[in-house]
């Protein structure tokens, strides 16, 4: 009859709903505290790290830290100087030992990998005995909110920022807890695509900015490099071929910007 | 006599710390039908809800074809039919479609049982339906056919003929009657139409206050000795029964009532008539169930 | 027990609720796709203006960036092995955009029948199933067929039971419903599907920072049932504590009524007391269930998604235990 076709219908369809849905649910339980095996695995690997020897920097020397992405590591100087190189050479006349300058970037870093990187023992090392630390993290991740990528999952404005904020004071965190003296120099960002951008995204540029600088001032001995205004005119001149990271004039640029915002420093 | 279908013994119900129902007993046997009568808010509802387990009683016993209703619900209520307060039935739904739904509930009832049903109670033609369509009268009688697709032995009926024309009251009549004559059910029906009850019931039961205050074969309490005359002079009548036949008698209004064997009666008047009193009316005083249902439920008086 | 409840299933149906909510259901999502549409072709058409470029822009050359910066972080030494996973996710998923020509920020099927559940589970979806639920039992309360119902030889807790039954099968049947129709609704609008796309999940938001040491690969269609099973649990979960309130007040405004206030009272909740650690036990603030899938944070200190579904278990047992003994120990005195 019409209604018991209907019924067995609508139990079928139910019983098999039911089924798909509770699948779907024990999944989602399983992947959300998927945790504790990995775990296990994970501190396996910290031990073997951690039995290679450790590298002291020396005191005979003034040493200078790099960390952060590709832009501290230089990449796009067709002379492969990075602005740190380059800022060296300004700074030889103020510093009365040889300048050793030790660089720790990884190309395409996030906050979250420079904070793991900064739990390493070795790092923790170069850290305390430095006079400056340069820092430039932050470019990779903003990078994601100007491809307007905002269909992905797990991007959100101010979920992105607020963890990177969050990574940025453990970043200081574990800077301070070995080194309370050096000077800790942050470079802000620029804007590479500054000619298909549109306003909304400046203004999230600008903010980035703005917000990094704040959490920078609550250091007592850090100062904050902008250099926004540095390229936006100019991103002809300082851009290299691969109109993203900066060319070798860019980088002086830079690096001269450094040098007449520190040149008094410790005097 | 047969088996009881229904008993109950010492029944009570308080509600909010008010004893609504204060300890009633009554019986039905197999093939009776008793009638359940009580002014407004005597308890008649209540003890029926009681009945059929929609309220639970505080204390007491309700057994229903020996089994209780507390404690063997499901075998209890598989002997029962009932309408209570209403036949209130699923309005978006037809007729059949109502009884087809509510006979999936109880064991082993066939289509053709709902088909006998239906005939039984003269729905035949409105059955498909909608029952928002229905009349008060063709709801009743829904009502009725639901309450007898499972062959129940007791039938419980509230107020069954609410809105039936005299016609249809007299059909219910019939339909009861010869349900109770052929499959040997008991009836409990609940109504205020005593015209009715006395046609119907064997028994009958009346409540006040939350009491039974008699429980009666309704033959015996209409069988009644009371003769009255009107004669041209009572007052000499009476003094005549007096004295002569040893009988006391009533003048009320215009007739002398007395209790009378009737196989003197005749001896009787023609005393009367030697005496040279004339007679104008003598018969048998007829007492209905209204004026018995009056006269115990105005103040409190017990017989 | 089964003709119960195709009795309670069927009496659902006649009163014409589902067709209803089907109603609501498809002019709701079909607006949502309109709007969504709307918005991209809008960006776009921003873009065009500002920098002259074509529709495509500049995606490509972005997304290929993207990969080459992945891939150097794979290989820098100072890189765990625990974030290698969420890495590797990434490029696929970049790869598969470059590989099947679609600009990232393209709205297609799968993702917007899936963020319609992410957004409906809060608001959207109890009201819908709190109009199923409102008068199963009220209804019978207020048209006195209650009576009718249970003057049978059938004990209450299974005409209960046959009603709670129903219930879930219907509430399973508009769960369903509503990814149909987004689906269908959504393949029409933007015309492609994009259910293969490599997703990655399993973020978890670990002392305020995103741990992304768990995280798996799961394509689209896949990702799409786990939200929508997280969603159907919520919604269960709604719906049993409707049907207590039901049962309770036996009045179907009421309960309805009853049911809305406490949701959106809810909402507020989260709003203005995150301080007050007692209020991630209220069953409003972890219907959110499908959030956890992406590691945001956490409004309130230790929840997880353990933590919501034992929370929401926890009411729904509460909920049946009460409707069961109101209602086999109450007077019907309608």
């Amino acid at each position: 009859m019409y209604k018991k076709m209907i019924w067995t219908t609508i139990l079928v369809l139910a019983i098999v709903s039911t089924l798909v849905f509770c699948s779907g649910l024990m999944s989602s339980l399983k992947i959300t505290s998927a945790a504790n095996t990995n775990n296990v695995v994970k501190s396996n690997i910290d031990t073997s790290t951690q039995s290679k020897p450790v590298v002291e920097l020396n005191n005979n020397s003034y040493n200078i830290l790099v960390m952060g992405d590709s832009l501290a590591k230089g990449t796009g100087d067709e002379k492969g100087q990075g602005f740190a190189n380059d800022f060296v050479s300004l700074w030889k006349t103020r510093a009365n030992k040889d300048i050793k300058v030790t660089n720790i970037a990884v190309n395409g870093d996030t906050s979250s990998g420079l904070v793991k990187i900064l739990q390493n023992e070795q790092t923790l090392k170069y850290v305390e005995n430095s006079k400056i630390i340069f820092v430039s993290i932050g470019g990779n991740e903003i990078k994601t909110l100007q491809s307007a990528d905002v269909s992905s999952v797990s991007t959100d404005v101010k979920t992105l920022q607020d963890n990177y904020l969050n990574n940025l004071k453990s970043i200081f965190k574990s800077i301070r807890s070995r080194n309370k003296n050096s000077i800790i120099v942050f470079i802000g960002l620029y804007n590479p695509f500054e000619k298909g951008t549109i306003s909304d995204k400046t203004v999230l540029l600008n903010d980035w900015n703005y917000q990094t600088e704040q959490l920078v001032s609550q250091d007592s001995n850090c100062i904050f490099i902008p250099t926004y205004d540095l390229f936006r005119y100019n991103l002809d001149k300082y851009l290299s071929a691969d109109n993203f990271h900066p060319n070798a004039a860019g980088y002086d640029a830079i690096s001269k910007r450094i040098f007449d915002a520190l040149k008094n420093y410790g005097d | 006599m047969g088996k009881q279908t229904l008993l109950l013994e010492n029944v009570t119900k308080t509600i909010k710390g008010k004893e609504i129902i204060k300890g009633i007993s009554f019986s039905i046997n197999e093939g009776e039908i008793l009638g359940f009568l009580g002014p407004n808010g005597a308890g008649k509802s209540t003890t029926l809800r009681m009945i059929v387990g929609l309220s639970t009683p505080t204390s007491g016993v309700i057994k229903i074809c020996g089994h209780s209703i507390t404690k063997n619900y499901v075998q209890a209520m598989s002997n029962v039919g009932c309408i209570i307060e209403g036949p209130d039935l699923y309005n978006y739904m037809s007729g059949m479609d109502n009884l087809k739904m509510l006979a999936v509930m109880s064991k082993d009832v066939t289509e053709k049982d709902i088909f006998d049903a239906v005939e039984l109670v003269g729905l035949e033609n409105r059955i498909n339906d909608n029952v928002s369509t229905y009349s008060l009268g063709m709801k009743q009688r829904l009502g009725l056919a639901q309450a007898l697709i499972h062959h129940p032995k007791l039938l419980i009926l509230d107020e069954p003929t609410n809105g039936l024309d005299p016609s249809g009251i007299n059909e219910f009549r019939n339909v009861i009657k010869s349900l109770v004559k052929e499959r040997n059910i008991s009836v409990l029906i609940s109504s205020h139409l005593m015209s009715e009850v006395e046609l119907l019931c064997d028994k009958v039961s009346i409540i006040k206050n939350g009491t039974i205050l008699k429980n009666a074969v309704v033959e015996e309490l209409l069988n009644t000795q009371e003769v009255f005359w009107v004669l041209d002079d009572n007052l000499k009548g009476k003094e005549l029964l007096k004295n002569l036949w040893g009988i006391n008698s009533y003048i009320i209004g215009e007739k002398l009532e007395a209790a009378v064997d009737l196989t003197r009666l005749s001896q009787i008047n023609k005393s009367f008539l030697e005496e040279g009193l004339m007679l104008k009316f003598v018969d048998n005083k007829h007492k209905t169930l209204e004026d018995l249902f009056l006269n115990l439920t105005e103040g409190n008086k017990i017989i | 027990m089964l003709k119960l409840i195709e009795n309670e299933v069927l009496k659902m149906l006649c009163k014409k609720k589902l067709l209803l909510i089907s109603g609501i259901l498809l002019i709701l999502i079909s607006l949502f796709a309109y709007g969504e549409n709307h918005s991209y072709m809008n960006t776009i058409k921003r873009f065009t203006q500002t920098t002259g470029q074509t529709q495509n822009y500049d995606w490509k050359s972005l997304v290929n960036q993207q990969i080459t910066d992945l891939k150097s972080r794979l290989n820098s030494p100072y890189n765990k092995d625990s974030s290698k996973n969420s890495t590797n996710i990434k490029i696929e998923q970049l790869q598969y955009y470059l590989d099947h020509n679609m600009n990232p920020i393209t709205p297609n099927a799968a993702k917007f029948t899936i963020k319609f559940m992410q957004q409906a589970v809060l608001l959207f979806l109890p009201l819908l199933v709190i109009v199923l639920a409102g008068d199963s039992v009220s209804g019978e309360f207020s048209t006195k067929t209650i009576k009718v119902l249970l003057t049978r030889a059938v004990p209450r807790w299974k005409i209960l039971l046959s009603k709670y039954i129903s219930l879930l099968i219907m509430t399973s049947l508009v769960v369903l419903e509503a990814a149909v129709i987004s689906i269908i609704v959504s393949t029409v609008m933007f015309h492609t599907g994009g259910w293969n796309e490599p997703v990655a999940t399993g973020f978890r938001s670990v002392a305020g920072k995103l741990d992304a040491s768990n995280v798996v690969k799961v394509y689209q269609w896949q990702y799409s049932i786990l939200v929508y099973g997280l969603g159907w649990f919520a919604a269960i979960t709604v719906v049993t504590i409707s049907f207590m309130v039901s049962v309770l007040v036996r009045n179907t405004a009421t309960s309805i009524g009853i049911m809305m206030a406490t949701l959106i009272g809810g909402e507020f909740l989260q709003l203005f007391l995150e301080d007050w650690p007692l209020v991630k036990y209220f069953f409003v603030i972890n219907l959110n269930l499908p959030k956890y899938l992406t590691g945001s944070f956490q409004p309130i200190e230790g929840m997880s998604l353990i933590f919501s579904i034992i929370v929401l278990c926890v009411w729904s047992i509460v909920a049946l235990a009460v409707s069961f003994r109101v209602f086999t120990k109450q007077d019907v005195l309608v």
